[in-house]
């Protein structure tokens, strides 16, 4: 029987589907379950009790214009995008599929990978034929976080993409997920493989139609293959009455190198669980973010790391510009296992606090349980400096232009690693749109 | 062009200026001197607009306009420049951009098309090259990492790239060798003219023997209690501070 709030999210539309007994079992257990509230501790900052309060309904996959997507989808950013509407893949949108990329809206994956066991119809399949029923999963497994079991009983639609064996991916591959229609919910499901000594960027965005409140739960899992190098962009760009509630999971294999970048302008409320699982040695992981925001924007990001082999390098740095009202909570875990010997892991967490109301909860937590590794972390909080501040308007820069640069100055650290330079300066564009200035 | 009229100015309860009467006309050089705490810094930030300091009385007029109105930024616009005593480090803001941003306000502001880059860059180098500044330092980050020669190249770089109507140098000879001195009074020396006019506040004779200036004045306890020529300079650094607060101590 399910609990008041969660009738709310389980809508008439969601019901397990092609026979998947995960899916049957997800269902249960989010019937089991309540929405998270403030007791939990994993949700002490952000309680989503909230959620089960709206009469959401189900999200339609149609009505976008192309106007709309290519507005939606980083202009001026050479790109090939898959457009998905409320988590439904949208052809009409979407660009052709480039070499040595796989691409299909995953209830079409998953149906072809169930029913034969591999991907039969697919051209240009490599020796090690591929599952999606093995992967889809594995990863993401309910009931924690809560997330993953609302997604996987829930989820319709989403995207399958896989970097073949080897390939070098010029153009970056955009997944753009828009959250369309008063009060429409979805629950988009991703699954990214980067097979080895494949090298792609994928940036998977998160934008919205028009000025509807929305809610978006979505999974992404991703599996980076040996030797393979995957950067990950994740933006974060909804309206400011949308809610995205996601979950990433990341599973790298030996000699693999994941750089992601967290990236949350948009949205009333963000609430991100990112795991990232290192099950190979002398693999490097670099997994930062940016939250800028103001308002009352409420933004949760949630990272865990787990070194489990030796000789593996991770870096994390968080940064956070808070304006207004706005509230950010940081999460940071790192679990060096027994076997993890040699590790180097660093973690950062800063914040730009620039209004007396905006608030952050920060919480690094490390846990180590091997002898011979290097592990450091630190958290500041700060305003911006007066003196440079009066600097630059003796020099006849506004205030606004000044707090913009000096703003910029501080996100920078994070956004100048991305070398793809369109790509990296329509981040920046967004970042000073979002300062309330134009970069010139 | 600069008219300072009964100045007066506070930080917190305790007055510093206590009525401050100075005219700069336009090509004018007028050096401000006097011991330590007698307001010279004070002088110089509260004509920037840094909002430590309160103006109770006076004004200060800038091409007949009261600038205390205004805002720090609105007052760079219009053509006022203060060289810093301690220029600030921005880590993350390179020189060309934040000069650039600071070129592009000011043409704004005088309804004049604003730089891109790359004609910004022809432009600033040459500049760059008359203060002996390395054409890499655009790309470092503001005052970062500068000795403190650099730093105060990097504020004499900035007027000639910024090239304001009113300069109002704040010690910035105070603690430069000799030959840091020489470059940056060469810097001066080649902005001096007719239509500009400069307020230079020193600790030290020292750097009057390479800007030489049209007016002396010495200010003491909050006041100017003394103006005249060069040549009061060379009168001040032979006999010190001392017989003016004398003679001062006399007339009460």
């Amino acid at each position: 029987m399910a609990s008041p709030t969660m009738d709310r999210l389980l809508l008439p539309g969601f019901t397990p589907q092609s026979g998947a007994d995960s899916r049957a079992k997800a269902l249960a257990m989010v019937e089991m379950a309540t929405l998270p509230n403030h007791k939990a501790e994993e949700y002490k900052y952000t309680p989503l009790t909230s959620l089960g309060e709206v009469a959401w309904v189900e999200g339609i996959g149609t009505g976008l214009s192309i106007e709309n997507a290519d507005a939606l989808s980083l202009p001026g950013v050479a790109q090939t995008r898959f457009v998905f509407v409320n988590g439904f893949f949208d052809p009409e949108l979407s660009d052709s599929v480039p070499a040595g990329v796989e691409f299909l809206p995953i209830e079409v994956a998953l149906q072809q990978g169930l029913t034969e066991g591999k991907f039969g119809t697919l051209a240009n399949l490599d020796a090690e034929t591929f599952k999606v029923a093995a992967h889809l999963g594995q990863l993401s497994k309910p009931p924690v976080p809560f997330t993953a079991a609302l997604n996987a009983a829930c989820f319709q639609s989403g995207a399958f993409l896989k970097i073949t064996k080897n390939a070098q991916v010029e153009k970056p591959i955009h997944l753009v997920f828009v959250s369309a229609g008063a009060l429409a919910t979805s629950c988009p499901r991703t699954l990214i493989v980067a097979e080895s000594g494949s090298q792609a960027t994928v940036i998977e965005s998160y934008v919205s139609a028009a000025e509807d409140a929305t809610l978006t739960v979505p999974v992404t899992e991703i599996f980076v293959y040996p030797n393979a190098t995957l950067e990950h962009i994740r933006l974060e760009n909804e309206n400011l009455v949308a809610k995205n509630i996601g979950l990433v999971e990341v599973r790298q294999e030996a000699d693999s190198n994941y750089r992601s970048y967290n990236i949350v302008f948009g949205s009333a409320l963000t609430r991100n669980d990112i795991n990232i699982f290192i099950d190979g040695s002398n693999s490097h992981t670099r997994f930062d973010g940016i939250v800028a925001i103001g308002g009352e924007q409420h933004v949760d990001n949630h990272t865990r790391l787990d070194h489990v082999k030796p000789h593996c390098e991770s870096f994390e740095i968080y940064k956070h510009l808070l304006s207004d009202k706005s509230r950010a909570v940081f999460n940071g875990k790192i679990f060096v296992h027994q076997d993890a010997q040699k590790t180097d892991a660093k973690q950062t967490n800063m914040t730009l606090l620039l209004s007396r109301e905006a608030q952050v909860d920060t919480k690094p937590q490390l846990e180590i349980f091997a002898d011979d590794v290097k592990c450091t972390h630190g958290a500041t909080i700060g305003q911006l400096r007066k003196d440079a501040m009066f600097y630059m308007n003796s020099r006849g820069i506004n205030p606004v232009k000044a707090q913009a640069l000096l703003v910029y100055a501080f996100a920078a650290e994070v956004l100048e690693l991305i070398e793809n330079d369109e790509l990296r300066a329509a981040l920046e564009s967004l970042l000073f749109a979002k300062l309330g200035t134009e970069r010139n | 062009m600069l008219e300072i009229k009964n100045l007066h100015a506070r930080v917190e309860d305790k007055p510093i200026l206590k009525g401050i009467n100075l005219t700069v006309r336009p090509g004018e050089v007028h050096a401000i001197m006097g011991p330590n705490g007698s307001g010279k810094s004070t002088l110089a930030n509260v004509i920037a607009g840094r909002d430590d300091y309160e103006v109770t009385e006076g004004e200060v007029l800038f091409e007949g306009e009261n600038i205390l109105e205004l805002a720090v930024d609105e007052r760079a616009v219009k053509g006022l420049f203060m060289a810093f005593q301690y220029p600030v480090e921005i880590p993350g803001v390179s020189n060309a951009y934040f000069l650039r941003s600071a070129l592009n306000s000011k043409l704004k502001a005088a309804g004049q098309p604003e730089m891109d880059a790359l004609k910004f860059m022809t432009f600033v180098k040459d500049k760059a090259r008359l203060l002996g500044l390395d054409n890499s330092m655009l790309q470092r980050s503001v005052n970062e990492g500068f000795s403190g020669g650099e730093k105060k190249r990097n504020e004499i770089f900035q007027m000639a790239v910024l090239e304001p109507k009113i300069a109002v140098l704040d010690e910035t000879d105070s603690g430069l060798d000799i030959d840091a001195l020489k470059v940056v009074a060469e810097g001066v020396n080649a902005l001096r003219g007719m239509d500009r006019g400069f307020l230079v506040v020193t600790h030290y004779q020292r750097l009057l023997e390479y800007i030489i200036p049209d007016f002396v004045h010495v200010l003491v306890q909050g006041r100017i209690v003394k103006s005249g020529g060069k040549e009061l300079a060379l009168e001040l650094e032979a006999k010190g501070y001392g017989w003016i607060e004398e003679e001062l101590a006399v007339q009460a």
